[in-house]
């Protein structure tokens, strides 16, 4: 049953009409890998790839995490479809987990295909870096959305603080001097990532490294960071589902 | 209770009124009236209007310690009279306004996106139009329900940062370096809300939950801020030799283009914020043609006013 | 069975159910009660959807809030009107029955066997954004009991149906009911409410008014003589023999000439004694009926009482 509601949820998240708009948005970042290196022949292919995926595709990645968490359960209550699910003999926390696995591995997708496009359009190929960006790509995934869901669960309208923490929060928290950069998710995703340095002569690049976090803590910290995240969230959101009400009830946002 | 005079039974006369009618105009300050009653009930609006101000904030304290400061020592007298001769005041507005847009983009969200898509989930659509209310006084009333917060919004910290500039920093050119700031900064606020309005206007009448909608909006006001900014630093890398394309791509988005115009009204480049200036300045982006930029996002506009306008009827939407 | 034992719901501080207690068993019991009475909340209760403030619930000894051996015996045709509009019909009914455990062919045959019992299955493939309301009641329902649950829980089942589809409806019921299974449907379409069944649950403002055999519940309810209409060519003369009964109350005449209508505090023994009566004095009695001896006259006595 478990294994059931994880693929059609699965099949749900990325049906084509849904998924459609993101691989158009995934086209059109590649594009714009094309554009810039046309217009700067002194950009390399490498930061050309780099500064799009540290600046877009990361935080198209926040976007579609809080959009896909919310869809877990949010959506269900809100289009009053809840209550089908809530009166089929699956424990509550498998329910949760199921679907939002399903999320995750939907957001994991999308950015991941994201990722390849652009770096198929800028550098031609998969070098190392790249490789790392998309597992760097697919721990996010992990660690947004079931940080997200935990929200969904607990705020209604909760795309609005999702939104706030992805764009507000991880953009201008992980350049701030002292240790307040451990509270966000970019500075983890970067030491993953371990994207290559900048060699000090270009000044751009290096604020786009401070955009995407630099890479402050060690490897092996930024995995148990984020597989805490993930897990702690998830156990978290099973908990709060399994002791609360969902009934259905009108849209709020 | 004050006792009735015709007796203990109430007045019931009105059931059988008779009398003139009214006519059903100003429907539409009847929608935007509840769509703005609505956005009040919401308490983190207010927190997001005293959020957007927060450069403005951050400046008067700036302002406020070098002024305490200066008090102190006739060298720290004469740095300040420096720092504040040396500030562009019409700058400081427009980095308050490029700052407030996070803020904006909040709002916006949460009393724009389910605008028209909770009526179209709720079927009140049908409603509306059975009364004497025209398509047009709907969308009018639902375009004012969401413009006249965001103007309030954007507006009130930049009045009351102009206040307490007026009274405290004129004789450093705060009025004097131009004197049309305010009107300027008025009609900056109200493009702002006005693009915010129609495109979300227009977004929410393409779905029927709100939250969707808002997704939406959301989804391409960032992407499309993602790839300015990204051509914004190419321009500064470049040190301003990128080709003209770079620099009408840094406006090419709903942020981009909202700085864009606000540059051209103030007829700025802009600078750093805070009014410090850095040892190694980046390149500032030139303003575009104001009239260009207002006729391509009048134009936008238009066409999602136009997408709203087609989406609104009068039909019964099933689940 | 379903056994409710002091059950209250607050929201907040409105109370939506108040120290409910009653017991549901096999066969169909209908759930009665003006708008705002309680049936969703209890219905919601019994469903597991939300939790007791104070009380306890049990379906068939297991507590039904997030109890996923609950909804193995229990099947929910909720009052909602909401699906995958997307989706097809017969696809939402597979879906659910996958998520009810079936195997993929298993779930294909019950969804098949379902739809025809619904009669949707000639339909079932068209995307339920298509659907009227009848179909979408017909599809709710087919959810509902493909698993074929021991208890079904049905809320406001007949709602958008036109006439052939609520007869079609009963008597689906009805067969459900013989089957053995326990069957509590809301409903404030009391005319049709009657016609399947005489045990009903009465709420009002979240209390228990009444909860048993409509005749029982009418002949307990004192207040209010029993109403017995008489149709004959004669009225007065009828009225001459009926009025030195002690316990005839009350006698009125129709207007037009043809009936009388009288009111008396023990139906039994008047019902008891008329044939004789009309053998006795040769009475000519057309017919006779009991305008308030049905759920409409005794909902609203239990009501306003």
């Amino acid at each position: 049953m478990e294994t059931y509601l994880f693929r059609s949820t699965l099949a749900e998240f990325l049906r084509p009409r849904r998924t459609m708009a993101w691989v158009i948005a995934a086209i059109a970042i590649a594009l714009m890998g094309r554009v810039l290196i046309s217009l700067n022949k002194d950009l390399s292919a490498q930061d050309a790839y780099l500064s799009l995926s540290g600046i877009v595709i990361y935080k198209l990645l926040a976007l579609v995490s809080a959009i896909m968490a919310t869809a877990v359960i949010s959506q269900e209550v809100e289009q009053k479809t809840i209550v089908y699910l809530l009166t089929r003999p699956i424990p509550r926390p498998k329910i949760l987990l199921a679907r939002g696995l399903a999320a995750i591995l939907s957001v994991a997708a999308i950015t991941v295909f994201a990722g390849i496009l652009l770096a198929v359009a800028t550098v031609g190929g998969f070098p190392h870096y790249v490789l790392r960006d998309l597992l760097a790509l697919t721990v996010g995934a992990f660690a947004y959305t079931s940080l997200f869901l935990m929200v969904s669960l607990l705020v209604s309208r909760a795309m609005i603080p999702c939104l706030l923490f992805a764009f507000g929060w991880e953009s201008a928290v992980p350049s701030m001097q002292g240790q307040i950069y451990l509270l966000t998710v970019q500075s983890y995703l970067a030491s993953i990532a371990q994207a290559p340095a900048d060699d000090g002569r270009r000044s751009a690049m290096e604020f786009l490294a401070g955009l995407l976090g630099k890479a402050h803590v060690s490897s092996g910290t930024a995995w148990a960071a984020m597989a805490g995240l993930t897990a702690v969230c998830l156990a978290f959101s099973a908990a709060w589902f399994t002791r609360n009400e969902y009934v259905p009830r009108e849209d709020g946002e | 209770m004050t006792p009735n005079p015709t007796g203990p039974i109430a007045d019931l006369r009105y059931r059988n009124y008779d009398g003139k009618l009214l006519p059903p105009n100003q429907m539409w300050w009847v929608i935007a009236r509840q769509s703005i009653a609505q956005a009040l009930k919401k308490k983190s609006l207010w927190f997001l209007m005293a959020a957007s101000g927060w450069y403005y904030i951050i400046m008067i304290i700036i302002l406020f310690f070098v002024e305490q400061n200066a008090a102190g020592s006739e060298m720290a007298k004469v740095a300040m009279e420096q720092f504040l001769e040396g500030i562009v005041w019409k700058d400081q507005f427009l980095n308050g306004f490029v700052f407030a847009q996070l803020s904006l983009l909040l709002v916006t969200l949460m009393i724009g996106s389910g605008t028209i898509a909770n009526d179209n989930r709720a079927n009140a659509l049908l409603v509306y139009l059975s009364k004497p209310c025209s398509k047009l006084d709907y969308l009018v009333g639902k375009w004012i329900g969401v413009f006249l917060p965001l103007f309030v919004l954007l507006g009130t910290p930049t009045l009351l940062f102009y206040v307490y500039g007026a009274l405290t920093f004129s004789q450093y050119g705060f009025i004097s370096a131009d004197p049309w700031i305010l009107p300027k900064m008025v009609v900056v606020v109200a493009i702002s809300a006005a693009i915010h309005s129609s495109l979300i206007v227009g977004v929410s009448s393409l779905f029927n939950q709100g939250r969707l909608a808002g997704a939406t909006y959301a989804g391409i006001y960032f992407l499309s801020n993602f790839f300015t900014v990204l051509m914004s630093f190419f321009f500064q890398f470049s040190k301003g030799k990128a080709p003209d394309a770079v620099q009408y791509l840094t406006y090419a988005s709903i942020d981009g283009i909202q700085t864009g115009i606000a540059k051209a009204i103030l007829n700025t480049k802009g600078s750093p914020p805070f009014g410090f200036m850095p040892r190694n300045p980046a390149t500032p982006i030139p303003a575009p043609n104001l009239t260009v930029a207002l006729l391509l996002t009048g134009l936008v506009c238009a066409v999602a006013l136009f997408a709203a306008w087609r989406r609104v009827r009068a039909v019964e939407v099933i689940g | 069975m379903i056994q409710l034992d002091h059950v209250s719901r607050w929201y907040g501080q409105v109370i939506g159910l108040n120290d409910v207690s009653c017991q549901v068993g096999p066969g169909i019991t209908a759930l009665l009660g003006m708008n705002g009475a309680g049936k969703s909340t209890l219905i919601r209760l019994v469903t597991g959807q939300i939790q007791p403030t104070t009380g306890s619930i049990s379906v068939f000894g297991h507590q039904p809030f997030a109890n996923p051996e609950v909804f193995k015996i229990l099947g929910y045709c909720p009052e909602i009107d909401n699906f995958y509009e997307h989706r097809s019909g017969r696809w939402f009914v597979q879906h659910l029955s996958r998520l009810n455990g079936f195997s993929a062919a298993e779930a294909k045959s019950r969804t098949q066997q379902v739809l025809e019992r619904v009669g949707m299955a000639d339909r079932a493939d068209r995307k339920i954004a298509g659907y009227s309301k009848g179909m979408r009641q017909r599809i709710k329902l087919a959810q509902a009991i493909l698993h074929e649950p021991k208890v079904i829980l049905l809320d406001e089942p007949l709602n958008g149906l036109d006439p052939v589809g609520r007869r079609e409806f009963i008597d689906l019921l009805g067969a459900l009911s013989q089957e053995g299974k326990t069957i509590l449907v809301s409903s404030h379409i009391l005319f049709e409410v009657e016609q399947m069944t005489r045990s009903i649950l009465l709420l009002n403002r979240g209390r228990l008014l009444a909860a048993g055999d409509l005749s029982a519940i009418r002949e307990l309810i004192d207040k209010y003589p029993h109403r017995v209409r008489i149709e004959t060519p004669v009225p007065r003369e009828v009225a001459t023999h009926l009025v030195r009964l002690p316990y005839v109350i009350n006698v009125q005449f129709d207007p037009r000439g043809n009936a009388l209508e009288l009111q008396t505090r023990e139906p039994g023994q008047f019902y008891d004694y008329l044939p004789q009566l009309v053998i006795d004095e040769g009475l000519q009695i057309d017919g006779f009926s009991s305008p308030d001896n049905n759920l409409e006259s005794i909902f609203r006595y239990l009501v306003e009482a």
